[in-house]
């Protein structure tokens, strides 16, 4: 086994990772930034090492200092978590030319699933589908035309260097389409300095289905079931679950056996994910991930395996401790992402000193955080506090248990997401399994900000209260001409009446 | 109420607004609290450590972390909803009704930065007219651009920040009057 391992990341990530790899014995190193000082990553590392100020290109992403912080803790292996590093080849590469051992796939597979296009291309030849349409840059309206309507509407014109919505059209009739693509040409061209542009069939309202994979250096692919993330703000997961609700066992086997294909078309080693869009019993191949994800517990839930556990034996040469066939999938797992965000006002980003954290217990609970009482909440980094998982035997036990949980779960200090989470797990359509991507949009009024007429009087009588208590106790006896109220002789906070830290007076 | 010697106990009559409605409260004694003519049953415990406390109201308990922000403003967090609430007694919201409104109109027409955060763009002019829904103001916050747009169509009285700038939550970063000047 690895002997030590330093964890390139910060946050909830980084503290699961030094989790798993202390169960095995592996020393831990944590790094962190000048705003991280405090935060739980560090505390429960057996060695931290600061790496730099707060912005993440001059800490977290500066593979320098993390090669240096690695060299100074003698680090056998590096872990990069999931975002900053864990998707660039030139850090897998860099760590493998320090001579350590990297927790992920190879360089040459990192490189080939981050290229868009050329990852559609290995995918659509080893028989994964793709979303219809080109993906070579299209060379007038009227080929944009033609090709829309072979691949049917309703159809999206992209920007072939895009990205942020820039250059992207969606177009519903057949005689609008030249006219979206020269203005998508035209907004790409004004974004990116490059106006080429693919088009695709455009899926209204497709499901986010994903299937968890692992691979040994060894030639040896599983997979580990799916997991349902429909439920998303602008491509960000808020929920998510497996197995996915109305998915049959014929299009879970059909779905799964797939992305194996496609993991074996890239020769993957390690931890990884095939993400799909699935629309009216199609699925299509979206992107591959190729590290751990944000939402890999609630596949743990469900199948008893410790996939940090298992990246680290694949890392280390082992072979897969599994079977496919020994694979199980039991219950039902529901993930919540708790972010530091106003849901209600347009889900900006927020701020403050967590001034109290309430976790919840009980069984078949997991609380995977980053944050404790007293961390100050930036805008440094992702607004990710924490995960909160829970299992049931089925899709509405998870959801009754879920709902507890969250009601027991207390952030004070920053506004979170927690009550439209709480809203979504009593909304019909999310009770009945009814998902897509575009649930929030359509469910509007999740947002209203009025809680109900209960936690109003609740509010009016707390209020109430505190603003009577505070009146009483400011017309609180006093003696007459002192001006020394009773009430802080009492208390002692009197200043002249504390005692000197030597005992006298 | 029943004043004791030698103190000055305030009113317990008070007016209460939350989310735009205002309530007739009367704090009685025996946690005996009446909101709109109803009587419920409610107390308070003292601050914990962390300032925590538990609201008990006819019978069902409730945390409640609560923020004193002064002139009778207290910001609530109420099993995990935060709220801002007002409470005044019934004389000074008696006076504030009377000669209030030109104060809070000024502060409607202005546009306050929703968090902190770095402004990227400003695109609009003193002088100018925005529509409704025109982007006002950029701001960057955790590598995301907000867009601030104008709520309804406003001329713009004054810019006061420019791009680079870094912003507070609830600056002030533009000053509106009426879109047609009478």
């Amino acid at each position: 086994m690895i002997e030590s391992v330093l964890v390139a990341n910060r946050g909830e990530i980084a503290l699961r990772v030094i989790r798993g790899a202390r169960e095995l014995g592996i020393r831990t190193i944590a790094v962190f930034s000048e705003a991280d000082r405090d935060s739980p990553h560090v505390l429960h590392a057996d060695e931290a090492i600061g790496i730099g100020p707060a912005s993440s290109s001059e800490s977290y992403l500066d593979i320098g200092r993390l090669l240096g912080a690695a060299r100074a803790a003698g680090a056998a292996a590096i872990h990069p978590g999931y975002g900053f590093l864990a998707e660039r080849a030139d850090f897998a590469e860099a760590v493998a030319g320090a001579g350590l051992v990297f927790v992920g796939p190879s360089p040459a597979t990192i490189g080939a699933m981050g290229d868009k296009t050329e990852a559609r291309r290995r995918m659509a030849a080893a028989g994964v589908p793709v979303v219809p349409g080109t993906t070579s840059p299209l060379a007038s309206g009227a080929e944009a035309r033609t090709v829309a309507e072979e691949v049917g509407l309703p159809v999206v014109l992209k920007a072939a260097a895009g990205g942020g919505g820039k250059g992207m059209r969606v177009v519903r009739g057949l005689d609008d389409v030249e006219g979206a693509f020269d203005a998508a040409a035209r907004e790409a061209r004004a974004a990116f300095g490059d106006g080429s542009v693919y088009v695709e069939r455009f899926l209204e309202r497709p499901r986010h289905i994903e299937v968890q994979l692992f691979g040994d250096s060894h030639g040896n692919v599983v997979h580990l079931h799916e997991r349902e993330c429909s439920i998303q703000r602008r491509h960000q997961k808020l929920i998510e679950e497996a197995p996915s609700p109305l998915l049959g066992p014929e299009e879970r086997e059909r779905m799964c056996e797939a992305a194996v294909r496609a993991a074996r078309a890239v020769d993957y080693t390690g931890a990884g994910t095939v993400e799909f869009l699935y629309e009216d019993g199609e699925f299509f191949f979206l992107e591959m991930n190729t590290r751990l994800q944000v939402e890999h517990p609630v596949t743990e839930f469900v199948t008893g395996v410790d996939l940090v556990e298992w990246q680290f034996r694949v890392a280390a040469g082992e072979t897969l401790p599994m079977h496919q066939a020994e694979i199980p999938l039991r219950g039902h797992a529901i993930e919540c992402r708790v972010t530091s965000e106003s849901p209600f006002d347009g889900f900006l980003p927020a701020t403050g000193v967590v001034r109290h954290l309430d976790l919840p217990g009980g069984p078949d609970i997991r609380w995977d955080g980053g944050i404790a009482a007293g961390n100050e909440i930036g805008l440094h980094y992702d607004p990710l506090l924490g995960k909160l998982i829970v299992r049931g035997r089925d899709r509405a036990s998870a959801i009754r248990r879920m709902k507890r949980a969250l009601a027991e779960l207390r952030i004070v200090g920053v506004d979170t997401g927690i009550p439209l989470l709480r809203r979504i797990l009593d909304e019909p359509d999310f009770l009945a399994g009814q998902l897509s991507t575009a649930y929030l949009t359509e469910h509007p009024g999740l947002f209203d900000t009025d809680a109900g007429p209960a936690a109003r009087t609740a509010a009016v009588a707390a209020a109430a209260l505190l603003e009577h208590t505070r009146r009483d106790a400011l017309a609180a006896p006093r003696i007459r001409g002192a001006g020394v109220r009773f009430s802080d002789w009492r208390a002692g906070t009197a200043p002249w009446l504390a005692p000197a830290p030597d005992g006298h007076p | 109420m029943t004043a004791q010697p030698g103190t000055d106990r305030p009113a317990s009559r008070y007016v209460v607004s939350v989310a735009g409605e205002t309530h007739d409260v009367v704090v009685g004694p025996d946690a005996e609290v009446v909101i709109d003519g109803r009587p419920h049953r409610a107390s308070l415990s003292g601050r914990g450590p962390t300032g925590m406390r538990t609201l008990f109201l006819d019978g069902e308990p409730g945390a409640v972390h609560a923020t004193a922000l002064g002139r009778g403003l207290w910001e609530l967090d109420l099993d995990g909803e935060s709220v801002t609430v007002e409470v005044l007694d019934a004389r000074t919201a008696r006076v504030k009704a009377l000669s209030g409104s030109v104060g809070s109109d000024r502060a409607a027409a202005a546009l306050k930065a929703p968090m902190p955060g770095l402004i990227v763009q400003v695109a609009v002019e003193s002088g100018e007219v925005v529509e409704p829904g025109a982007t006002v103001v950029i701001v960057e916050a955790m590598k995301m651009e907000n867009e601030l747009r104008a709520a309804a169509e406003a001329r713009v009285e004054r810019v006061l920040v420019a791009p680079g700038e870094a912003v507070e939550k609830g600056q002030i970063l533009v000053e509106f009057g009426e879109a047609e000047p009478r």
